[in-house]
């Protein structure tokens, strides 16, 4: 026993480290994402004012990524979401690699998916949070798959846990609790006890008869009941702590400065390239060829000769889904949390249906689905609208990514830690990459230090260096410092700076008195 | 009685109108049991108490009265008492007895071969006898000749293992231990007033979590287990009636006269074959309500009275203790007067025993309410038994930690059970304090998805009573284990050593400072709603504001905030372990109850603090729960 976990920590580690040096491997070609230096900025926080505490610890977003992060910031050199991630995904692709391995007929579609897809490797090795996104969907099926199977209240209990715990992450999985309502409605009929015939021998015995009917009715009622509980009781609690920290219930929809693109609307820093946009979205002949393939591999799976009808039930569900969330707003809805909804639906299906699907026709199948996924998967990161996706098939596919804002980061970092105990000024809603991780004696005034509506009113007093934006950074107009420099300006209120430092994107302002 | 005699073909056969086919299998089981043939009769449900009584009187046969505190042992007191199983088995009882004369007590006239069996043991012939009730002969046998049992039955573990018993309730170190927290708390206090009301608030919020997270961790771990099945149907079917060995069960009760009836039907139903089954009526000397109603039964039974001869403490586990000395199965198990079990269930144990490994002794059966839908009070106990007999324990069984047995359908090898001494007499939780001795000993100690329905209490009163014994009995049981915790720790390990101290230490840890920190937070948020401002209407300045000042001194914000976030997330922990409890037995329509938990926790803390105060007062005291209150039957439980 006591080899076997060890052995199990080991692939773990290596395989974590497999995906930390490919992260490092790409950020070195001109890779980063925003996602990771806001929550390393967001932990240094934590402890900087006595104010900023609670604060930062129950509304930074996403607050899983946060946590888990937290846990891993003692760690030097390395950025913790890229730990975080290279960790959970080290754990889940062993995991699954191990399940597939011990089902046998799942394991050549696992391995290669877990090897060559770029949805996998993005969640190892991008920094951002969608390692956990892809957790989550991964064992919301699994564990929706396992509930059709066993009728375990084991199932329904750690679903709602999953639920609960995942609502940290992002508030939008209550949503998904609407998926669930089908399932238990249908298997509330094979969990009818004395019943003997099929599905609708089934149905039409509990609807004619009033206390089986009863008893199905509480049942599916008791289900949803148990499986809302602890999401819902956890949407209650973070009511009540914006009510106790913020003032009012609904504090975090106005709240600023909580989760890292709050600046920029609901697409931040998206280039969205019309045209390629457009090819993604209208289609082309290859494209629509692979999500035919993929749909005929699916409708065979679907109507495959066997007792179970969990992994049609589910993926069905897992495309409507998709497909009702997308219908609403392409660009924005069509995004790598549902492609990876959709790739968490279809590892959990595999491996669930491994056992009940004859071997060496499941082989074929599961190994095509994978690979047509794996091209479809190159193809969204290739157009996909999110810059970070691109830059990241960018790096690669290209010997160097073309990248001024982390030329930008990097220097004005580089420059700022230079500088040693010094005090800097700056809008940290859009700084804080170029902020997070400087030495403990420089100080900076940002959103949450207690003096930084007088810091913009008398700079010189606060600060000996003043981080603002150029006109042609696409935050310029959001840039509050920016902003209070102009307004001393317009009243005539003398302040005499030097720019010490400027690129393309921002200059650094030495205060002069 | 003179030299009439007495056959038995006009006793049994004309009087008490057995069938010769009756008379024939009472005959074979005779040989093959060795017992006389009226016990046969009344024990093993062929014969009612009432129908021989009746059949003695139609025989104008004087039925003797015993003189109870007035008898006295004869002179070969000794040798009866070595072979009192025989004079039990015959319904015999030596009255009197000198070189001359040899008087007896009987239960049968007809029974010539146990009269003379008896003559020959004591080597004298019978110069007069009489004829009593049966019970009136095991009374006066087990209150004159079962001292020395007794003995054993109530000090055994005390003189096997004085530490393991719980005569003494607070040993010297550990009212040192006591006195010095205490001592420690107080100068803290007095020094440090802040810090010190900080820390403690600190860690009873601490520890008030980890027990309920531990709770629910192990709910949920045992709810993995929910549709494994430890014996399957094939494996039940292939059990043979001739391999079955002897099963002993034994039935303690007290005042039960209520209940005995039903006893009777539900012992009939038990799926295992008659001749095997040892049923021991356990009846305290003193309990003339069920000694009546069992004399007075008027349909046949299949169960053995034995009469408890008077001694303290009057528990259970003495009782069951002294039954344990005529016990003669293989296995042992024990049901309350109102227990339903499952009929498949000494079956599926036996099976089991044979799957196991001779490590395991104890195989505990889950238990669940037939009155469930009563009241909101069974409701609310429905849901705590259900999550705790088809989760918690599991979770404990596959944790393979200390699981403390339950009061009932706890299922032993016999001899593996003399070998731990039987249960502590003076620890009113006898059971939980079995179950951690036996892991303490390297035994295991497994559960079983076989249920016994037992009457869920109805009555808030009553329901207290019980409630505080069990708690009394947690805190009995913590401090006995706890007497050397070093000791503790290295017979049972560092996971076993966790789970009981938040097993048993946390359940009446939690019930205590439960209302304490619901007082608290409720004083806070008093303060902070002002209301105090209104009622204090003569002065003009917030009263709350101020007092809440004085009061954020020894309580910051912060830590208001921690405890009110700790109290919410623990009740909903709790709810939710309620919540998924319903599962299992498809009790759906009791799923909203568990809202109502919170209540239910506040009579817990009631318990506990009445529980408290009897540990040190009346610690061995049984608070006796009443049954047969219920007016549901078995045909309610779906």
């Amino acid at each position: 026993m006591k080899s076997k976990i060890l052995l199990n920590t080991l692939f773990v580690l290596a395989l974590s480290g497999i995906y930390l040096s490919f992260g490092y491997f790409l950020r070195t070609k001109g890779y980063y994402h925003l996602e990771g230096y806001f929550i390393d900025y967001k932990i240094d926080q934590l402890f900087r004012y006595d104010i900023s505490f609670f604060r930062t610890f129950y509304f930074t977003e996403p607050a899983l990524l946060f946590l888990g992060s937290l846990g891993l910031s003692w760690i030097p050199k390395i950025q913790s979401t890229y730990l975080l991630n290279a960790l959970v995904m080290g754990i889940l692709g062993v995991f699954l690699f191990k399940s597939a391995w011990e089902r046998r007929s799942g394991s050549w579609a696992s391995l290669i998916y877990l090897l060559f897809s770029p949805v996998i490797w993005y969640a190892g090795s991008s920094g951002s949070s969608f390692a956990l996104y892809l957790t989550f969907y991964f064992l919301f099926f699994w564990l929706i798959l396992g509930y059709i199977r066993s009728y375990s209240v084991f199932h329904l209990a750690s679903l709602s846990i999953l639920l609960g715990a995942f609502l940290l992450l992002d508030r939008s999985f209550l949503k998904l609790l609407i998926l669930l309502i089908p399932v238990f409605f249908f298997i509330s009929f094979y969990k009818a006890k004395g019943i003997h015939g099929n599905f609708y021998a089934k149905a039409s015995v509990i609807f004619s008869n009033d206390s089986q009917r009863r008893k199905f009715f509480t049942g599916f009622f008791s289900s949803i009941l148990l499986v809302v509980f602890i999401p819902l009781s956890g949407f209650g609690i973070f009511h009540l702590i914006n009510e106790i920290f913020g003032g009012r219930i609904f504090y975090y929809e106005t709240s600023l400065a909580d989760f890292w693109n709050s600046y920029s609307g609901k697409t931040p820093l998206h280039t969205a390239d019309s045209l390629d946009w457009k090819i993604f979205s209208v289609g082309n002949l290859y494209f629509l060829l692979l999500i035919l393939c993929l749909s005929v591999s699916l409708l065979y799976l679907f109507f495959r000769k066997g007792k179970s009808t969990a992994l049609p039930m589910i993926a069905f569900l897992a495309l409507g889904y998709v497909v009702s969330e997308a219908a609403g707003e392409k660009i924005l809805n069509l995004n790598l949390q549902l492609l990876g909804m959709l790739s968490g639906a279809g590892m959990a299906g595999i491996l669930f249906s491994a056992k009940e699907i004859p071997s060496a026709v499941f082989k074929g199948v599961s190994l095509f689905i994978a690979l047509v996924a794996i091209v479809l998967e190159f193809f969204y990161f290739q157009f996909a609208a999110s810059i970070h996706e691109r830059r990241f098939m960018e790096a690669i596919t290209q010997s160097e990514v073309e990248s001024k804002e982390l030329k930008n980061i990097e220097s004005i970092h580089e420059f700022l830690a230079e500088k040693g105990k010094t005090r800097i000024l700056a809008d940290d809603a859009i700084f804080f990459p170029h902020l997070s991780q400087l030495p403990p004696e420089t100080s900076w005034i940002g959103h949450f230090s207690p003096d930084f509506q007088h810091s913009l009113q008398e700079p010189a007093i606060y600060a000996d260096y003043l981080v603002i934006s150029q006109d042609t950074h696409p935050l310029h107009l959001n840039d509050i410092v920016a902003a209070a420099l102009d307004r001393l300006e317009f009243h005539g209120i003398p302040l005499k700076t030097k720019v010490v430092f400027q690129d393309e994107l921002g200059l650094v302002l030495e205060v002069l008195e | 009685m003179g030299s009439r005699e007495f056959y038995r073909k006009s006793l049994f056969q004309e009087n008490a109108k057995l069938s010769g086919k009756t008379i024939e299998q009472i005959e074979r089981l005779e040989k093959q049991l060795g017992k006389s043939f009226l016990c046969i009769a009344l024990n093993y449900g062929f014969l009612s108490r009432k129908a021989w009584k009746e059949s003695l009187q139609k025989e104008e046969i004087t039925l003797y009265r015993f003189d109870f505190p007035s008898l006295s042992p004869v002179p070969k007191a000794e040798l009866i008492q070595k072979n009192l199983p025989v004079f039990l088995n015959s319904l015999i009882f030596p009255l009197y007895q000198d070189e001359e004369r040899l008087e007896l007590i009987l239960s049968d006239p007809s029974d010539a071969i146990n009269i003379n069996q008896i003559e020959q043991l004591l080597q004298q012939k019978v110069t007069r006898y009489e004829v009593a009730e049966d019970l009136d002969v095991l009374k006066a046998l087990h209150t004159t000749y079962g001292l020395e049992y007794l003995d054993q039955a109530v000090f055994r573990i005390y003189d096997q293992d004085r530490e393991s018993c719980a005569i003494e309730t607070f040993t010297k170190s550990q009212l040192i231990a006591i006195g010095i927290l205490m001592g420690l708390g107080i100068l803290s206090f007095f020094f440090f007033p802040v810090g010190t009301s900080v820390t403690i608030n600190l860690i009873l919020n601490f520890l008030l979590f980890c027990a309920i997270g531990f709770k629910f961790l192990l709910t949920l771990y045992g709810s993995k287990m929910e549709t494994s099945q430890k014996i399957t149907k094939e494996e039940l079917a292939r059990v043979k009636d001739e391999e079955l060995p002897f099963y002993t069960i034994l039935l303690p009760v007290f005042r039960e006269s209520e209940v005995i009836h039903k006893l009777v039907w539900n012992l009939r139903s038990i799926d295992y074959p008659l001749e095997k089954l040892d049923v021991k009526l356990l009846i305290e000397s003193d309990d003339s309500m069920t000694y009546e109603a069992v004399k007075n039964m008027n349909f046949p039974c299949i169960f053995e009275p034995v009469v408890v001869p008077p001694a303290m403490p009057k528990t259970k586990p003495k009782a069951c203790n002294y039954g344990l000395y005529f016990s003669k199965g293989k296995y042992l198990t024990i049901y309350d007067a109102e227990d339903i079990p499952d009929s498949k269930q000494l079956k599926l144990v036996y099976s089991l025993f044979q799957k196991l490994s001779d490590e395991y002794v104890v195989v505990q059966c889950a238990l669940n309410y037939f009155n469930k839908k009563e009241n909101l009070l069974t409701r609310l106990f429905t849901l705590e038994y259900s999550y705790w007999f088809d989760y918690m324990l599991p979770g404990l069984d596959s944790l393979d930690v200390p699981i403390p047995l339950g009061g009932t359908s706890n299922h032993f090898r016999f001899d593996r059970l003399m070998e731990l001494g039987g249960w502590d007499g003076f620890n009113v939780t006898e059971d939980a304090d079995l179950g951690l001795r036996a892991y303490a000993k390297s035994y295991k100690v497994t559960v079983l998805d076989s249920t016994t329905l037992e009457e869920a209490n109805n009555d808030f009163f009553n329901w207290i009573r019980q409630r505080s014994r069990w708690i009394k009995g947690y805190m009995q049981t913590f401090l006995v284990h706890m007497r050397h915790p070093v000791k503790l720790y290295k017979k049972v390990g560092l996971k076993g050593f966790l789970a009981f101290q938040f097993f048993i230490g946390g359940t009446f840890f939690t019930f205590l400072v439960y209302p304490v920190l619901l007082l608290f937070l409720l004083f806070i948020l008093f303060l902070h709603s002002g209301i105090l401002d209104y009622l204090v209407f003569w002065n003009d300045l917030p009263v709350s504001k101020s007092l809440l000042d004085s009061v954020s001194v020894f309580f910051p914000n912060w830590l208001v905030v921690i405890s009110i976030f700790n109290f919410v997330i623990g009740n909903l922990m709790m709810i939710y372990v309620n919540m998924m409890a319903v599962f299992r037995r498809r009790s759906y329509t009791l799923i909203l109850y568990a809202l109502v938990n919170p209540l239910y926790w506040l009579m817990h803390s009631i318990s506990a603090y009445k529980g408290l105060i009897q540990l040190v007062t009346k610690p061995f005291y049984w608070e006796k729960t009443n049954h047969g209150l219920t007016k549901s039957t078995k045909s309610s439980v779906a």
